[in-house]
């Protein structure tokens, strides 16, 4: 008994390949995670100083979190994750990553998603994976190597699965009501389909795909625990996942993770590292490269000390840069990261120093590219600013609403909203240039990127836009007589008419293109009265 | 020490989705492993009541926080509704209000019987014959006619008191004083 405790816990044997594979995969995804879901969230954080924490008789004693100390943390936590993705010394990045993320899931009930707390425990097991594993063997070292943590990893997620198949022992599970419940239209598209291809009533379809889902996870659960069956849950587990995905569940970044996981921790070793020939072969400059770094003799200590310095000071400059609250804290947060991952106390730290460096780097400018050219700044103040104007804080929304603004770059914003806003606060004299930015971004993008709508998705952009237009002509043929410039409003009047039944049409076309999910018939419902109006007074 | 590190997780992986099951809060599924439970498919109404000297006045609480809390009070965490009522009962109490009384009302959806043909649709008899209509879906019926099947549901209930006691249920209890368990 002792002895094949001993062995499925301390005999367990992983090809490095695999866990580098992995560490690509799952770190990679992480560090998106961090930048484009989590961040977005950040403002959440100590709104309205309301607070819950995971572990709530700790309340008393925690302090409120607020945007401008999770946001740097979920930043520094993305160039972390990439930076292990990136094989930069990934057990110290761990040893800062988990509990930044752990940190910040324990101190908030605002964040809800069981898929956040296995990455949690996955994070605290990969703490005590040795270091060895995570980096491919150089010629000579073993290929495989011994980690109880790993066994504990496969465990923790086949009860995961074991635990989730539990859940849906309910007659209102099995018979396909909760199933129904959380589809919405599109995936209920999907399953009548299949109960055409299969002949079965809808009923039965509901029941018959619920029924399978619980048997696939505790199949899943059974697969991870024995490691014969793993092959057979590489190919089913992430059928299962795609299938979730196909009918439109919203769970973020969960079904990424699981497929990526599942193809990578469950493959045969053959098929490991066939896989890790073909990456190397493609990616053989790269690999080149990253030799020719490593091998380079190691950096005295002094310069080896500068080169940490500078690349810290590099990073958290970058940081610095970022268009978040709390960007000084970031840089300082980075910086400081940066400085411990690449501290070099050993000749084999200072021989690996410059490809570290370089990896660091490479992280930061990802997150500030990201952070600069992406929505996500947008999506940030766009949100804070919404919350803070239902809060009925106006001149702070206003502020929040104009960073926003900033953020879009040149696509329609939320130039209309601060406009009401500020024609609110300081007369309509405050608010006329926004509304002619906001008519100009609007009609801009309706000649341009919707133009020649194809799809139904692309018809209802197109409807809402047109809507939104009409909306600022509509708010302009109400301000322009206060700014002195009534003359103007039988055309604006005219131009909004003109609008509103380019919505409609485009409404129209999206419900003809999709008759079963397009909300366009809805949009042209709504719309109708208001059309109707307008058009009413036309020759 | 490895063997026992190992052990006490999976003790634990074990324990906390069991202490769901055997516990007496079915609407904190947070350790539990419950994706796409039927839980998440209900909502409940939570209204808070400040009862302070025998008054019974309605305290806006989604419009005081965060809507992702608002959605967690529809969502009936216990956690959040005393992290609320604490910070409510504090601050009356600070405005010099010596006892301060708040009371939540929480009716919620019953998991356990979604799939019952009156906790599903609108209770609406077209045809005013005491059935309500969602009982013509014999699906849900299992062969039964409709007028047995609502009798298998409600027996001679009317459709609204059955529906009250079937299809909703109420977490917390009504005279619970909130500001009570606050008190230091």
């Amino acid at each position: 008994m002792a002895d094949a405790w001993r062995r499925y816990w301390f005999g367990h044997e992983v090809l490095r390949t695999r866990l580098a594979l992995w560490r690509l995969v799952f770190f990679g995804l992480l560090a998106v995670d961090f930048w484009f879901v989590l961040l977005p969230h950040a403002p959440r954080f100590g709104a309205a100083d309301f607070n819950v924490s995971q572990v709530p008789f700790l309340d008393p004693y925690l302090p409120l979190p607020s945007p401008g100390i999770v946001g740097p943390l979920y930043l520094l936590g993305g160039l972390l994750a990439l930076s292990v993705a990136l094989g930069v010394r990934p057990r110290r990045c761990l040893a800062l990553l988990a509990p930044i993320y752990v940190g910040v899931y324990a101190w908030s009930q605002s964040d809800s998603y069981q898929h956040h707390y296995l990455i949690c425990l996955l994070l605290i097991l990969a703490l005590f994976v040795p270091a060895q594993a995570w980096t491919l063997p150089a010629p000579g070292e073993p290929p495989a190597i011994r980690s109880w943590a790993l066994r504990l990893v496969y465990v923790q997620i086949g009860l995961m699965y074991a635990w989730t198949g539990v859940t849906k022992h309910t007659p209102v599970w099995l018979d396909g009501t909760t199933l129904d419940q959380i589809v919405t239209c599109e995936p209920r598209e999907h399953l009548r389909w299949l109960s055409g291809v299969t002949g079965w009533s809808a009923e039965a379809t509901l029941s018959a795909a619920s029924v399978a889902v619980m048997v696939g996870e505790y199949l899943a659960g059974l697969i991870y625990l024995v490691r014969p069956l793993w092959v057979l849950g590489m190919g089913l587990i992430p059928l299962f996942h795609l299938g979730v995905e196909w009918l439109g569940l919203d769970i973020e970044l969960f079904s990424y993770y699981m497929i990526g996981t599942n193809l990578i921790l469950l493959a045969p070793d053959a098929l490991i590292e066939r896989t890790a020939r073909l990456v190397a072969r493609w990616l053989s400059p790269a690999v080149r490269w990253h030799r020719a770094l490593v091998e380079q003799r190691p950096l005295a200590e002094a310069p080896a000390r500068l080169v940490a310095v500078v690349a810290a000071f590099s990073a958290g400059a970058i940081a610095f840069s970022v268009p978040y609250v709390g960007a000084g804290t970031a840089g300082a947060l980075v910086g400081g990261a940066t400085l411990f991952v690449l501290w070099p106390g050993n000749a084999e730290a200072r021989g690996a120093l410059r490809f570290r460096a370089m990896g660091v780097l490479v992280a930061a400018l990802a997150l500030g590219a990201t952070a600069h050219g992406s929505g996500t700044a947008y999506t940030y103040y766009r949100q804070w600013a919404g919350f803070q104007r239902r809060q009925g804080d106006e001149a702070e929304a206003a502020r929040l609403y104009a960073l926003a603004n900033q953020a879009a770059g040149d696509a329609p914003a939320r130039h209309l909203t601060l406009a009401r806003l500020e024609a609110r606060r300081g007369g309509p004299a405050a608010a006329v240039a926004l509304v002619e930015e906001d008519l100009r971004r609007q009609q801009a993008h309706l000649d341009s990127t919707l133009a020649s709508p194809t799809t139904a998705e692309a018809w209802l952009a197109r409807g809402k836009t047109a809507r939104a237009l009409a909306d600022a002509l509509g708010f302009a043929a109400e301000l322009w007589p206060a700014v002195g410039r009534a003359a103007e409003v039988a055309l604006l009047r005219e131009h909004r008419a003109a609008a509103l039944r380019l919505a409609r049409e485009a409404f129209l076309e999206n419900a003809r293109l999709d008759p079963a999910c397009g909300a366009g018939r809805m949009e042209a419902a709504r719309l109708g009265g208001a059309a109707g109006a307008e058009g009413a007074g036309e020759p | 020490m490895r063997s026992a590190f190992i052990v006490a997780w999976i003790g634990l992986q074990t324990a906390l989705p069991l202490s769901y099951y055997v516990g007496d809060d079915a609407f904190d599924e947070r350790f539990a492993w419950r994706m796409f439970s039927p839980v998440r498919m209900v909502t409940c109404q939570t209204r808070f009541i400040d009862a302070t000297d025998g008054l019974q006045t309605t305290v806006r609480a989604a419009a005081d926080v965060h809507e992702v809390w608002a959605s967690l009070l529809t969502r009936a965490r216990w956690d959040v509704i005393a992290g609320y009522a604490r910070r409510y009962c504090g601050q009356r109490r600070a405005a010099g209000v010596v006892r301060p009384v708040l009371r939540v009302d929480v009716v919620c959806g019953n998991p356990d019987t979604l799939n019952r043909p009156l906790c599903r649709s609108a209770l609406v008899d077209g045809d005013a014959d005491g059935v309500p209509d969602a009982y013509r879906e014999a699906a849900a019926c299992a062969g039964l006619g409709p007028r047995a099947c609502y009798h298998r549901d409600c027996g001679d209930e009317s459709p609204a008191a059955c529906r009250a006691r079937l299809c909703q249920i109420r977490p917390v209890p009504l005279d619970l004083d909130l500001c009570e368990s606050d008190d230091g």
